[in-house]
């Protein structure tokens, strides 16, 4: 300022153009940099909730091999337990038949099932009560029966009966069945 | 280093505006750095900033950040002083009124600061970067006769002449006279208040017209001329008296037997303004002559810049009336100011 009364203004090399142009890139350049970030968060959101998907659904295969595996017992189980349910009706049937078959003139003391057989102890009035009324059947059923007597106190005598299935001709019998 | 790149790239463009013939002229020119590249004057009539201005001046400056408006000031309150000194300023004008500056620490000039804010305000939707006192542009266009000489230098504006005295580069006297303020002052105000629009002639319609003038009467008789204080002063010069005594005869004549010529009225008017010049002159000479507070040197010469086309009757009353050696150089204002906007940008 040499000679003129007031300062000039300050020039500045932007003009109102410019700086309307920079305002236009400064703008977009922060919604870009906005867009940037919510597609960051996004993306990071996204990975998060893909690992935690992951995570669960590895969560439910485990579960569902533990239920698989449970039911698979479970199943194994009702198989054995119809078995055992099973078994149990025949043995007692058997038990039933067994019972059925003694007479009344005997008494058993002592009976043992065996897997291919069945042992009875008792006491009959003489043998041949025993022969005819026990034996006989016994001998329908068994392939192989053997008995042994030896007398009580009171003139009646202990019998111990054994009786066998053979596996094989069981096996046989089946077969032809 | 942003400054360099900005000139590579941009013109830069000079806005000068100054008033002439009630209107503003408004001088664009263009500059790069090999020099100018465009220059172009236009007039608007008006002595506000308005519309049209504003659109003319906005297609010049919208490609540039480096215009620069400047304004040379046209306020009747300004002046300059013999002295630069702060204790010596407060005997020529208010300090705490004006602004002012200093040339070369030698003198200094000064505006009111009222004004100055009035310019700013009438300007405040362009915007100003420079101010100037038309007696810098005076100091500027004769510095090689400032420097050398002792000498009045004038600067002839319409309605104004800035009138400064020298002596080998230290300013002697200064002052600014305002010719239609002196005679035409009420009018000039209705200008500038009611009509903004007001045509280049308009001026010179309402200016003092001799026909209307009672040639019977006295020119005491006139309020207009009975205001200047100064006029008894002219009276003390009998030559000059004299003179007046003719021209007054010469004009009855002309108004008795050549009312049919069509230039009489307009060599009239022209006659009238250049006899307010000249008793203006006159009268601020007598000031500095009797005013204790100027170092008066006796003086033979005066340069006039003359920026509207002045006749050669002011030439005549100067060389015939006070005995001067009258040399008279066209300015032209627009490329004056042009160049202290450059000398102040190379001051940045």
């Amino acid at each position: 300022m040499k000679y003129s009364y007031i300062k000039p203004r300050v020039k500045s090399l932007i003009t109102s153009e410019l700086k309307l142009l920079f305002i236009f890139f400064f703008i977009t350049i922060i919604m870009l940099l906005l867009t940037y970030l919510f597609l960051a968060y996004k993306d990071y959101s996204f990975k998060q909730e893909h690992i935690e998907i992951k995570k669960t659904r590895h969560d439910l295969n485990v579960s569902l091999h533990k239920m698989n595996r449970d039911i698979k017992f479970i199943k194994k189980q009702a198989v054995v337990s119809k078995k055992i349910f099973t078994q149990n009706t025949i043995l007692k049937d058997s038990i039933t038949n067994m019972f059925d078959l003694v007479p009344q003139r005997i008494t058993l003391s002592e009976a043992k099932l065996l897997k291919n057989g069945l042992i009875l102890y008792g006491i009959t009035p003489n043998k041949d009560v025993y022969n005819f009324m026990l034996q006989a059947p016994l001998r329908s059923i068994f392939h192989r029966t053997y008995s042994s007597f030896y007398p009580a106190d009171n003139g009646w005598l202990y019998f111990v009966s054994k009786n066998y299935v053979d596996e094989d001709e069981n096996t046989y019998i089946d077969k032809e069945e | 280093m942003l400054e360099k790149i900005g000139s590579f790239l941009y013109h830069k463009v000079f806005i000068n505006i100054y008033l002439k013939n009630n209107a503003l002229v408004v001088y664009v020119e263009k500059r790069s750095r090999k020099g100018i590249v465009f220059s172009e004057e236009k007039i608007f009539n008006t002595i506000t900033l308005d519309d049209d201005m504003i659109k003319y001046i906005n297609f010049f400056i919208k490609d540039t950040p480096y215009f620069y408006v400047s304004i040379l000031d046209s306020s009747t309150t300004q002046g300059a002083a013999p002295t630069c000194e702060q204790i010596d300023i407060s005997k020529f004008y208010d300090r705490s009124l004006s602004k002012y500056r200093c040339f070369d620490d030698k003198w200094s000039y000064y505006t009111s600061r009222y004004d100055l804010d009035e310019i700013e305000n009438n300007f405040s939707d362009l915007g100003l970067d420079f101010v100037f006192s038309p007696f810098i542009v005076l100091a500027n266009f004769f510095k090689d006769k400032i420097e050398t000489t002792l000498s009045i230098f004038l600067l002839v504006q319409d309605y104004s002449i800035s009138l400064s005295i020298f002596d080998n580069s230290q300013l002697l006297f200064a002052q600014q006279l305002n010719i239609k303020n002196e005679f035409d002052s009420d009018d000039f105000e209705i200008n500038e208040d009611e009509d903004e629009d007001v045509s280049i002639e308009e001026p010179q319609e309402e200016s003092v017209d001799l026909d209307s003038i009672d040639l019977d009467d006295n020119l005491d008789d006139l309020d207009v001329f009975g205001d200047i204080e100064d006029l008894d002063s002219i009276e003390e010069i009998d030559e000059f008296a004299d003179i007046e005594e003719e021209l007054e005869e010469e004009d009855l004549a002309e108004k008795t037997t050549s009312n049919n010529h069509s230039n009489s009225a307009e060599h009239e008017e022209l006659f009238d303004e250049d006899y307010q010049m000249f008793t203006a002159i006159q009268a601020s000479i007598k000031i500095f002559y009797d005013d204790a507070r100027y170092n008066s040197e006796f003086l033979e010469t005066i340069y006039i810049a003359d920026s509207i086309g002045i006749s050669g009757d002011l030439k005549t009353y100067l060389e015939e009336e006070m005995f001067l050696s009258v040399y008279v150089r066209q300015i032209n204002l627009s490329s004056e100011i042009a160049e202290l906007v450059q000398v102040e940008l190379d001051e940045i």
